[in-house]
Order: C-alpha cells, then sequence, then structure tokens
C-alpha cells in the first residue's frame, strides 16, 4: 500500500503543477478546450447525417452510436488528459539525451514518462462525451441497472489500458528508430476506427480488433454492455486482453529502456 | 519570358521543397484517407438490405469518397498556418524584401504541394479498388462526368479555396491566437465541402447553411457534377457562385493584406 499512495501522492504533485502552468497561459487554455470539442463534434454531426437517411447502422440505433461515440470520447479523452503530453514527448528525451533526468529519478520510469505532464485541455472532450453517453442513453432507452454501470466502467477501464499499452509499445520503439512521432500519428489514425460499430466490417475484421489490436474494448464492447448486448464471455477477454496487454507493454518497456545510449546528452 | 522564367524558378524550389518531405505528405494523406475508408462501410451499413440511402447506391457512396479524397488533395489548401506562423515569428520580413508578391509565392508554394499531393495519392487510390472490389463496378466508373464543367469547377473550387485560406492567414495580423479559428474552420469545412458527406444527403438545415458558405463550392460542387449529381443550369449557376465567392474572397485578402501588413512589426526575429 504505501508505494501505491507513494505514486498517488506524486500524481497529485503532478497534476496541481500542471494546473499552474496552464493557467497561467488561459486564452491558449481555453482556445484549446474549444478545439477539442470542436473535433467531437464533428463526428457527431455525422452521426446526425447518417441516421437522417436511415434508422440504423447494421444493428445499431442512433441513441446507441451517440453512446457509442461517447464512450470512444471518454477513453480517448482520458488517454490525451494523462498520457499523451507525455508519451508523445518520449522520442524527443531521447535523441536529446534528457531521458538521462528521468533515469536517475528515484521512481518507476514508465510512471514518470507516461504521466508527468497531465493536458487539462481535454477536459472540453470529456465534458462532451460525458454529455454524449447521457444523450445516447436516453435517446436509445436504455435501462441503466448499477450493474451494468459498473460492468461499463471496469469495461471502459479495459479499452483505457489497452489503448495506452499499445501507445507505449509504439513509442518504445524510438529507443532503437529515434524518429517515431509518425508512428502515433498513424496509431491514432487507425484508433479512429474505433468509434464507429466494429461489426460493420465483417466477422475477419471482427476477430483481429478483439483478439490482435484490440479496440473493440475502447468503445463497443463497453457501449454494448450498456445497452445490454455484451455476453460475459466478452467482459472475460476484455479482462484477459488487458492483463495481456499491461504486462506485455511494461515488459516492452524495461526491455527497450536497456537500449537507451544516452547520445547527444 | 522574365515572368514565365521567375514563376518557373519559383515554382521549381517549391516543387525540390514538398519533394524533401514525401514521408510527411504521405502521412498526412493516410489521416486524410483513414476516414474515407471508415465512412463507406458506416454507409452500407446503413442500407440495411436496402438497394440505396439518400439516392445512393452502395457503388456511389464508395466512388463518392473516393473522388472527394482524391480531389481535396487538389483543392484544399492550409497556407494559413505558415502565413500566421511567418507573421507572429517575423519570418515574413524576409518575404516582405523580395521583389515578388507574397501571394504570388504562397500560390506557388501551394500549387507545388497540391500537384505532390495528387500523384501520391495514386497508389492509395489502387489501395481503395482493393478494398472496396466489389462495389466499384465498370459502369461506376463510366458514369463519372469529367466534362469541361467539371474541370472549369475544380479549378475554380481549387482557387477559392485558395483564396478563402489566404483570408484566413490575414488574421494572424489582427488578432493573437488565431489557431482555435482554423481547428473550427476545418470542422465547418469537413460538414460543408462534401468532406464528412455527400452535399445531397445533409439534412435539409444543414443543405441550406451549406448552400450559403464558400465551403459548398470549394469541394462539394465539383465532385457533385463528377458523380453527376448536377447538370445543365444548376451547373452555371453554381460556376457563377464560385465566381462571386472568388472575388469576395479575394477582396478581403487583399484589404486584409493591405492593413494587417502595416500592423505588422517584424518582432520574434
Amino acid at each position: 500500500m504505501r508505494p501505491f499512495l507513494r505514486y498517488a501522492r506524486l500524481l497529485f504533485i503532478f497534476a496541481r503543477t500542471c494546473l499552474v502552468r496552464d493557467m497561467e497561459f488561459r486564452g491558449n487554455f481555453w482556445a484549446g478546450v474549444f478545439t477539442n470539442i470542436v473535433w467531437v463534434g464533428a463526428y457527431f454531426v455525422f452521426i446526425k447525417i447518417i441516421y437522417a437517411n436511415t434508422q440504423a447502422v447494421g444493428n445499431w440505433t442512433q441513441g446507441q452510436s451517440v453512446l457509442l461515440l461517447g464512450t470512444y470520447a471518454l477513453t480517448s479523452g482520458l488517454v490525451n488528459v494523462f498520457f499523451s503530453r507525455n508519451l508523445a514527448e518520449l522520442p524527443t528525451q531521447i535523441r536529446f539525451g534528457n531521458f538521462d533526468f528521468t533515469v536517475v529519478k528515484p521512481v518507476n520510469s514508465q510512471f514518470f514518462v507516461s504521466m508527468r505532464y497531465l493536458n487539462y485541455t481535454e477536459v472540453g472532450t470529456l465534458a462532451a462525451s460525458i454529455l454524449m453517453i447521457i444523450y445516447g442513453v436516453i435517446l436509445a432507452g436504455i435501462k441503466v441497472t448499477f450493474l451494468s454501470v459498473l460492468e461499463y466502467l471496469i469495461l471502459v477501464a479495459c479499452g483505457l489500458s489497452i489503448y495506452y499499452s499499445i501507445y507505449l509499445i509504439l513509442m518504445s520503439t524510438a529507443f532503437w528508430f529515434i524518429k517515431v512521432e509518425n508512428l502515433w500519428t498513424l496509431g491514432e489514425t487507425v484508433f479512429q476506427v474505433a468509434r464507429t460499430p466494429m461489426n460493420i466490417y465483417g466477422t475477419a475484421a471482427m476477430k483481429v480488433f478483439t483478439y490482435v489490436i484490440p479496440l473493440v474494448f475502447i468503445a463497443h464492447v463497453p457501449a454494448e454492455t450498456l445497452i445490454g448486448l455484451e455476453r460475459t464471455y466478452e467482459m472475460l477477454i476484455g479482462l484477459g486482453m488487458t492483463a495481456v496487454f499491461v504486462s506485455v507493454s511494461s515488459a516492452f518497456w524495461r526491455f527497450a529502456t536497456r537500449y537507451y545510449t544516452s547520445a547527444s546528452s | 519570358m522574365n515572368v514565365v522564367r521567375r514563376y518557373a524558378t519559383i515554382l521549381g524550389v517549391f516543387v525540390q521543397d514538398s519533394l524533401a518531405y514525401k514521408s510527411q505528405a504521405v502521412l498526412w494523406m493516410l489521416t486524410d484517407i483513414a476516414p474515407a475508408i471508415i465512412m463507406p462501410f458506416v454507409w452500407m451499413a446503413g442500407l440495411n438490405g436496402r438497394d440505396k440511402i439518400g439516392g445512393y447506391d452502395s457503388g456511389q457512396i464508395v466512388m463518392y469518397y473516393l473522388t472527394m479524397t482524391f480531389l481535396s488533395n487538389f483543392v484544399v489548401a492550409h497556407l494559413q498556418w505558415e502565413i500566421a506562423f511567418a507573421a507572429k515569428d517575423g519570418q515574413l520580413s524576409k518575404f516582405l524584401l523580395y521583389p515578388f508578391s507574397y501571394m504570388r509565392y504562397q500560390y506557388l508554394g501551394n500549387i507545388a504541394w497540391r500537384m505532390m499531393r495528387v500523384f501520391l495519392f495514386i497508389p492509395f487510390a489502387l489501395l481503395w479498388f482493393g478494398i472496396f472490389n466489389s462495389q466499384i463496378g465498370a459502369q461506376t466508373l463510366a458514369a463519372l462526368n469529367i466534362g469541361w464543367q467539371f474541370w472549369v469547377a475544380l479549378i475554380l473550387g481549387h482557387l477559392t479555396a485558395f483564396f478563402f485560406a489566404w483570408a484566413l492567414g490575414m488574421l494572424a495580423f489582427y488578432f493573437i491566437e488565431v489557431h482555435a479559428v482554423y481547428f473550427t474552420q476545418y470542422m465547418l469545412m469537413a460538414v460543408f465541402s462534401g468532406q464528412l458527406a455527400p452535399f445531397d444527403l445533409l439534412p435539409p438545415i444543414l443543405k441550406t447553411m451549406a448552400a450559403w458558405t464558400p465551403f459548398r463550392y470549394t469541394l462539394s460542387f465539383p465532385l457533385d457534377i463528377l458523380n453527376g449529381r448536377l447538370a445543365g443550369e444548376a451547373v452555371l449557376q453554381g460556376i457563377g457562385i464560385q465566381l462571386i465567392w472568388m472575388a469576395v474572397l479575394y477582396v478581403l485578402g487583399a484589404i486584409g493584406w493591405k492593413y494587417g501588413s502595416r500592423l505588422y512589426t517584424g518582432t520574434g526575429m
């Protein structure tokens, strides 16, 4: 319990200093919040357009699709609040040898490179995502129970962990390839697929998105849980895939840091 | 002759410059192409056994997103970022000293990038045919209207987008924070220029709004001609509106430049 408390306290300190920092440039901060909301809005408009022309996409009604998009925005928003700004910096840290300062700190290096800077401008995305989730639930007439919300939150946590783990693995390759920022832009592009119902791409693609790159757990399966379509084994697969991805990415991180040469420091 | 040589030299420099950033260009193209692969799947899932959705069958939907992505490489301009950066950073001073108009300079830079993007897109188009080969038949290709109206509308759309981006760039002289405006502009552009969905499939209210924006006349209008959605008088009328938008945006940009460049202080160098 002690180490956990220590890291929780550290995270709290990071959160405080970042808030102070962000508040120094308030104009930029609000502009950032605003643009993040606008981006989420674009795909919401797409949903509105498509459902003006049809009743259902595959077996998904409009409310269900909005819930799906809200869930995607929630997961990716949380990833951006905690991890994106940090992991995106990793290749630069390695290139200039600044990673030295991470290595010498008496904290877990994976924790430090993943969560040092929090991005508060993403609160806009989070607020928009929660509104969309509520709107989607109402529109689809979903009966939520305590249990279904709990299951939903567990699966969102799974999606978040998987998303983060893939991000960490991709960025860790910087220890060998140095300039890998573009790799993440590519990753994010592929991840956009997770905001659409994933069963529309066919059964083969569904298998890939469940067992190889488990993007179904980012939004599809959590949304299904709340709707009441999810089957128990999907929950089990989600938990299993999360365990695999978290441990593999962590092991890969430890392996990769051994190749740090501290060049140009 | 001298003038031609001057333009050709600058264009040549830009072509080399754009070739130096090929990998960057491929990446940006992938971020454009991903949603345009995803969206046809969503529409096709929306068919639910019917033949058509809002007058589009699956082949036409697929073709719409392919042609949209292909043409947006040529039409959509992003030079406002570079202008804003130059105005904030003090880099603009260099261009003010050039014996060559900055607007024409930006235009040549834009066209060099556009051409390269069009060429680089060809392999992606083939990938596309691979993914959607069961939807695109020979008749879908043959149905494309590539008459003179299309080419005129395409070039005017390209110019409208250029003057729009230029006018947006001018905002950087007057306001400190323009990035939020630019990002918002991309969202409006996505909805109204046909990047999200074909004009025909927009709900009535969005359709009306789109018709009053220049976005409709950059990408979505030439696309509708190409995909056989517009013909006859509507085409000529649209070309007329394109000319009006071009003139309006050109004048706005020129005024913005005239007074804005006086506000420029050259700080940041």
